[in-house]
């Protein structure tokens, strides 16, 4: 699932931001929405940040929102070899990002299948941070599938 | 451009769709698992999420005028939902056509005929980023 949902277009490999509200924006903006749906999926996402921080620690952040602005499941990665300032669960900078953005009719499943695997790829990627080693950005999602799919 | 009255209806529809998946044991599972927080810790996160929510909902439904904050709560009651989204002509709450005059309204804040919900209509292309 993770395999269809991971595109080359939606990969920044080198961030620039540095604090959590342009780090979203970053994300947000490789989507190329209209400017009211961007707008609009940018709130709700800043929104969820300000009721818990989705920084789930050790250098990993899965922002996440569903929104009636959108018309499909989308996953963003954002990678930042310098860390962004994201006020995760243990006070780390976020090294990866993984937005998941879904339309509320989305029945509910594959968004939360979606995140659950997402969880579960990132506990993985903390045992080691090679994803800060790969800069090309086929073998990043390559190694990204691998992982995910490994038992 | 969206109007100011669709804007805040949507913006309340996605904080009650958060609400909803903060509520749905998948979730506790799922940010146990993620950020190895206790079973108790996890708990408390999440129902401090909860609170900070209702009260973001209760501010936004404040600024909007009381005749739409009944129907709003009116169709959350009913249907779970207040606002959907039009696809394919559709009506992603009842699933009835939706008039093609009613599609050029894209932006306004506009019910279906069939079942009252608020319409979020597709942007046309032409205001579509390349």
């Amino acid at each position: 699932m993770l395999k269809e949902l991971l595109k080359k277009e939606h990969l920044i490999m080198n961030m620039q931001a540095r604090q959590k509200d342009e780090a979203l924006e970053e994300l947000v903006k490789v989507l190329k929405f209209p400017p009211d749906k961007e707008r609009l999926l940018l709130e709700t996402l800043k929104k969820r940040e300000s009721i818990g921080s989705t920084g789930i620690g050790k250098g990993i952040a899965i922002p996440h929102a569903r929104s009636v602005v959108l018309d499909k499941v989308y996953l963003v990665v954002g990678r930042s070899k310098e860390g962004v300032d994201f006020d995760a669960l243990d006070g780390k900078p976020v090294h990866l990002f993984f937005m998941l953005a879904a339309p509320p009719q989305d029945p509910g499943t594959q968004y939360l299948i979606a995140l659950g695997k997402i969880a579960a790829l990132a506990r993985k990627l903390v045992k080691n941070q090679d994803y800060l080693n790969i800069d090309d950005p086929d073998e990043f999602i390559e190694y990204l599938v691998k992982l995910a799919e490994e038992e | 451009m969206i109007s100011g009255t669709l804007e805040i209806l949507i913006k309340l529809q996605d904080l009650e769709h958060m609400l909803e998946e903060l509520n749905s044991p998948e979730y506790l599972n799922i940010l146990k698992e993620s950020s190895g927080l206790s079973d108790e810790e996890a708990q408390e996160k999440i129902q401090e999420s909860i609170e900070s929510l209702k009260k973001e909902i209760e501010g936004l439904k404040k600024s909007l005028p009381k005749e739409i904050v009944r129907k709003y709560n009116r169709l959350i009651k009913r249907y779970g939902r207040a606002v959907v989204p039009v696809v394919n002509e559709t009506c992603l709450n009842c699933f009835s056509h939706i008039p093609t005059s009613f599609l050029t309204k894209s932006g306004e804040l506009v019910e279906c005929p069939n079942c009252g919900a608020f319409l979020y209509l597709p942007i046309p292309d032409k205001e579509k980023k390349s």
